[in-house]
């Protein structure tokens, strides 16, 4: 195979790898951002913790809130329910940037799954560190 | 969470490792096996992690009803086996819990996404979609019943609370089983195997008035992860890390590795839990 060929081949196989870890990257923060209250479920997104600061900032305590599953909640206590959004929405966020930069810094399939898997020289050499 | 063994696969180990993870991960962490009397008595003399593993153990003897499955281990391996799931409606009776999360002993626990379900007041929650390890969609037959027919729900994981609806709804599951043919050929699925998966996704589209849903909740998360049957297990690194390899369904030929964190799984190839599952156990 034309050596060129060859090379952008196993860059694309990096490539489909390195997508796929962004995309558990994403879910894993996705997952991490949401929030149990009042019996809902909601995404601690940017967008609900800007309606939330709102209806706050408005002078309410409470609000009706349609959660992720568009099932509609009664969330009696706004500020708590920002304080939990705002939590789960650093914790996940930060997570995913840290993360985010190792794959960022990974150049090769190794690096991007921080594993590399035993070869038969491992072997040989824990073998002659043991002897 | 039901395991019957039979001489191809041994449920009731996947199902101790799958109850361990379980204890590790979640709050709401109480264990029921539905098993028969074979498998329960196998276990006992052979397993002794069930100790850790289950805190009840409901015994029903099923009638064994010919229900074929083709496994797959890898693209160039498959072999036959007995499924037992004629039963898996019965939940409802064999449950002690008011509030309960069915599990295939095939899905891994890997975080504690699961416990918010028990904080709702849903009567009954599935999942809707699910996600293979690319992040791709299944294949078509596993999105819909028939390409212009309704959405297939999967078993995989069911929550529910006893309530007179969710028992209506493992009846009408239960009326599916029994008239399969007629239903097989109402909704245009191939094939010949009974699908719980199938089963609950007419009952569900009976109940909700021939409509789309309307009734059931989604489980917390955006979809159900799972490995397919044609992929394999590289690497545990620990019971919510692993390494797996992602068979290429057009190029047989090519792999691709995808590590996992922190996401609950469904390990469909059972063969390759079985490869792993002494390292597995030492992670729970």
């Amino acid at each position: 195979m034309d050596e060129r060929l060859s090379r952008a081949l196993q860059f694309s196989n990096y490539r489909q790898t390195l997508h796929i870890q962004k995309q558990n990257l994403i879910q894993r923060m996705r997952n991490q951002r949401t929030v149990l209250f009042n019996n809902g479920m909601f995404i601690a997104d940017p967008t609900t913790i800007a309606f939330v600061k709102t209806l706050i900032d408005q002078g309410y305590e409470e609000s009706i809130m349609i959660d992720s599953k568009e099932v509609p909640v009664k969330i009696t206590d706004l500020k708590d329910f920002l304080d939990k959004l705002i939590d789960a929405n650093f914790k996940a966020t930060n997570e995913y940037f840290v993360a985010n930069e190792k794959v960022k810094r990974s150049r090769n399939m190794k690096a991007l799954l921080e594993w590399e898997p035993a070869t038969d020289d491992d072997k040989e050499t824990e073998e002659t560190a043991k002897a | 969470m039901f395991a019957y063994n039979n001489n191809q696969i041994n449920y009731v180990k996947l199902a101790i490792l799958c109850a361990l993870s379980v204890k590790k991960y979640m709050k709401n962490n109480s264990v029921t096996l539905i098993t028969d009397a074979g498998t329960e008595r196998y276990m006992m003399s052979d397993m002794p992690k069930h100790k850790e593993a289950f805190d009840n153990i409901v015994i029903t003897d099923v009638e064994q009803r010919p229900n074929i499955r083709v496994n797959h281990d890898s693209p160039y391996h498959t072999f036959n086996s007995q499924f037992t799931n004629h039963n898996k409606h019965q939940i409802y009776e064999y449950s002690p819990y008011d509030k309960t999360l069915l599990i295939d002993i095939d899905y891994m626990i890997a975080n504690n996404l699961l416990d918010m379900v028990f904080e709702t007041d849903y009567q009954m929650a599935m999942y809707s979609s699910a996600m293979d390890l690319r992040c791709t969609l299944p294949h078509p037959n596993e999105v819909r019943l028939h390409h212009g027919g309704i959405n297939m729900w999967w078993s995989t994981v069911i929550y529910f609370e006893k309530t007179p609806y969710a028992k209506l709804l493992f009846d009408i599951w239960g009326h599916v089983r029994d008239n399969w043919d007629f239903y097989k050929f109402r909704y245009g699925f191939p094939g010949h195997m009974f699908r719980t998966d199938y089963a609950v996704s007419i009952a569900i589209h009976i109940m909700n008035g021939m409509f789309e849903n309307t009734m059931v909740n989604t489980l917390p998360g955006d979809f159900m992860r799972y490995q397919d049957q044609k992929d394999d297990i590289l690497h545990i690194h620990d019971s919510n890390d692993i390494v797996f390899l992602s068979n290429d369904k057009r190029e047989h030929w090519k792999d691709l590795p995808v590590r996992l964190k922190d996401e609950n799984i469904h390990v469909m190839n059972k063969r390759s839990i079985e490869r792993h599952y002494d390292r597995w156990m030492e992670t729970l």
